[in-house]
């Protein structure tokens, strides 16, 4: 079987805010800092490859506290595997200096 | 009616027209997206935007914070125009294979001449290949040289 593709950084930054707790769209946008226009592409994105679910609230609950139903994101289980495997990509990164690039420490 | 509660009204009345203007452009919107996703990008977009304008109702005041919810409503369009490419690939597969299907039954005669065609143009042309493939190339098989014969030789 194929490996699948490792995950861009949005979808990685994406999934770690799922499992921080961030269960809808807004709240993903205020964790991660993306826009909307890159969150709501990307949940489908990975609804499709099986590395995120989503469930709609229970319409009784909503009506019940006059207002409408959410659609709310969870991992899965491959994807929790994938964000794993993405953290730990990272973590190998080795330190390199900067110091030629003058970077100023805000923005390192 | 003292200044701040006239004050409070003025911004509740605007907080409600925001809101109405914000869910209008998701109702104008959901035709960008794709008809099979249609109801669920309205459903969703719809019910985010409330909640996010309930939350700013009662937890931030100020203009900043309803700015960047007008920016991120925007976003549900380039959401919908996202859905609209990448659903409608599979979309347009399925449409022409039922539109093929239903225009094949609806001219049972063209359909025929057509299947006939095709099926004599594939047979006529598997028959001269394997009659070229059994009396000619197997054949010189068994000559010797040939396998090494530049001018036979495939590449």
């Amino acid at each position: 079987m194929r490996k699948p593709a490792p995950l861009a950084f949005g979808h990685v930054s994406i999934l770690h805010a799922i499992a921080d707790g961030s269960r809808f769209g807004f709240d993903i946008m205020d964790a991660t800092g993306f826009t909307s226009g890159t969150v709501y592409p990307a949940l489908d994105k990975l609804e499709s490859l099986g590395y995120v679910t989503s469930k709609w609230e229970d319409p009784r609950r909503a009506r019940r506290d006059k207002r409408p139903p959410r659609r709310y994101f969870d991992l899965t289980d491959a994807g929790a595997s994938a964000l794993a495997a993405a953290l730990t990509r990272y973590k190998n990164l080795k330190p390199v200096s900067l110091a030629a690039w003058r970077v100023r420490p805000s923005e390192g | 009616m003292s200044k701040r509660a006239r004050n409070d009204s003025e911004g509740r009345h605007a907080e409600r027209s925001l809101l109405t203007l914000l869910l209008a452009v998701i109702d104008a919107g959901r035709w960008l997206a794709p008809p099979s996703r249609r109801r669920e990008w309205r459903r969703q977009w719809r019910a985010d935007i409330w909640h996010e304008s309930r939350w700013l109702d009662r937890e931030a005041p100020g203009i900043g914070p309803r700015a960047t919810l007008v920016r991120r409503t925007a976003g549900a369009l380039r959401h919908a125009f996202w859905l609209r490419l990448h659903v409608r690939s599979l979309e347009m597969i399925t449409h022409d294979l039922r539109y093929g299907w239903r225009m094949m039954l609806r001219k049972p005669g063209f359909t025929a001449a057509a299947v006939l065609t095709l099926g004599l143009g594939i047979g006529a042309n598997v028959t001269m290949f394997s009659w070229v493939d059994a009396m000619l190339r197997r054949q010189l098989n068994g000559v010797p040289g040939f396998s090494s014969s530049p001018r036979l030789r495939c590449r």
